[in-house]
């Protein structure tokens, strides 16, 4: 009996306006097969015939599953799932290949000074986010 | 009748301005394509956010939340786009005065967030005007008059260019501005652009948030007699995008923190777009003004040419009749 192979995909459209180009009005757009997303309450998986649903996203890497997988790391922004299209609106969201790792790595450097500088606890876990918004950027860059 | 120099300077004068309007008409000419393409760039991630929106905020839970529900409206923001530089025949006036129209008629106190050196002189004029008083503003940028209402808030000048950043930034006193109660509500001032002679000024309510008017954008659902480029700058939706009126949605982190994280998506957004349609207009005000003002130019030119030929030909007919009178005493 022959394999039956379920076609049916997902679209995610990614928008992140500081980067729009002439081109396409969206940062990242291709029919996939999953996307699993890191939300505030956890990461979410989304599989072709989602229910509709909206979710707020914390910052972390976007898995997308296509013929391999792949990612990219979003800072943060809300999703919403309809009609098997998968927005994300995010400020920022980056391709491993647009990510100039020696600027992240000085950054990171930077915060990590100022974080054990400074005794305030807000400021500290301000400046430990940060790290960490550099560490997913590193380790999507290195293709971890 | 003027000598024939101050003609003949005139003359260069006028043509020195009109290689300046030429070269402005050409300048805006090619930067109203860049903002075709810029307002079009802007038109889909728009209509996704309105979607998401829509969608968070038609929900029943929603309308209890503080972006939605209306309030008892004191004050009133007003979001005026205007342009930085003038040159640009009636397109910052226009602006100006629909708005103090509209101010004359309501009954709430205005706070201006300008975006644009034209509207910011020309309403912080105004309250000046009134209040008979210096303009003073705090360390966070805004201006309260003697009674201590707050009048203006500073946004800073923007860029020719649309940019979202600056979207994002005036969003983001807007929230802060709502969430305190020192405004109730906040309109959306900008012209809409139908072609390059066809511009007009609108004020649009975005917060709180209207679902109805976000229904009809989302949905294409008209009202009879309205045509769909009465709702805004977007983009018609493509059919599909329809059929999400319809649809149950499930809120992952709870409404309230979806909605939260939303709505400076929302605003930012729509301020964008309305920044991408004001620049557009402006750059079409600015051809249409200096064709117009070119084709001036030429007109006087002539003219000016016909008044230093005929006065020259005066002089040469003068100067030809003393000669002949004089040839003839002699004879």
């Amino acid at each position: 009996m022959a394999e039956v192979v379920d076609e049916k995909k997902i679209e995610l459209r990614v928008i992140a306006p500081t980067m729009a180009t002439d081109k396409s009005p969206y940062k990242f757009q291709k029919l996939v097969d999953m996307v699993i997303m890191r939300c505030t309450t956890g990461d979410m998986g989304i599989l072709p015939g989602r229910m509709p649903v909206s979710a707020v996203l914390d910052a972390g890497i976007l898995r997308i599953f296509d013929e391999s997988e792949s990612k990219m790391v979003v800072m943060g922004g809300v999703a919403h799932v309809s009609d098997d299209i998968v927005t994300i609106l995010s400020d920022a969201a980056f391709k491993p290949d647009e990510i100039n790792t020696e600027e992240v790595t000085a950054k990171m450097k930077e915060f990590q000074k100022l974080c054990d500088e400074t005794e305030d606890y807000n400021e500290k876990t301000s400046y430990r986010k940060d790290i960490y918004r550099c560490q997913i950027q590193l380790d999507v860059a290195a293709g971890k | 009748m003027p000598s024939m120099k101050a003609i003949k300077r005139r003359r260069l004068t006028v043509k020195n301005i009109s290689q300046i309007t030429k070269a402005m008409n050409l300048v805006a000419t090619s930067k109203l394509q860049r903002a075709k393409a810029n307002k079009l760039a802007v038109g889909k991630p728009v209509q996704a956010t309105f979607d998401i929106v829509y969608n968070t905020a038609r929900d029943e839970r929603a309308l209890e939340q503080p972006f939605v529900k209306p309030r008892e409206v004191k004050k009133t923001a007003y979001v005026v786009i205007t342009s930085n530089r003038g040159l640009c025949g009636g397109y910052n006036s226009n602006v100006c005065k629909m708005l103090a129209k509209h101010i004359k008629e309501s009954e709430t106190v205005p706070v201006f967030l300008p975006l644009g050196n034209k509207g910011r002189d020309y309403f912080l004029r105004r309250i000046v005007s009134e209040t008979r008083q210096p303009a003073t503003w705090d360390e966070e940028g805004r201006y309260y008059d003697p009674s201590g209402r707050l009048r203006m808030v500073d946004t800073g000048s923007p860029s020719e260019t649309p940019n979202f950043t600056e979207a994002k930034r005036a969003a983001d006193k807007l929230i802060s501005l709502y969430e305190s109660g020192e405004i109730d509500e906040v309109n959306l001032v900008y012209t809409q652009f139908f072609n390059v002679i066809t511009l007009e000024p609108i004020i649009r309510k975005v917060l709180p948030l209207d679902p109805d008017y976000l229904r009809r954008v989302v949905g294409a659902d008209l009202k009879d007699g309205e045509k769909w480029e009465d709702l805004g700058f977007f983009p018609q939706p493509e059919a599909k995008t329809g059929s999400a009126v319809a649809q149950e949605v499930e809120f992952d982190s709870g409404i309230e923190n979806v909605l939260r994280s939303v709505i400076p998506w929302y605003l930012s957004m729509f301020l964008y777009a309305a920044m991408a349609s004001s620049a557009l207009c402006e750059q079409a005000a600015r051809m249409t003004s200096m064709d117009s003002a070119t084709k001036n130019a030429g007109d006087i030119i002539e003219k000016l040419t016909l008044m230093f030929n005929r006065q020259r030909q005066s002089i040469i007919t003068q100067e030809i009749t003393e000669i002949v009178s004089g040839a003839n005493a002699l004879q």
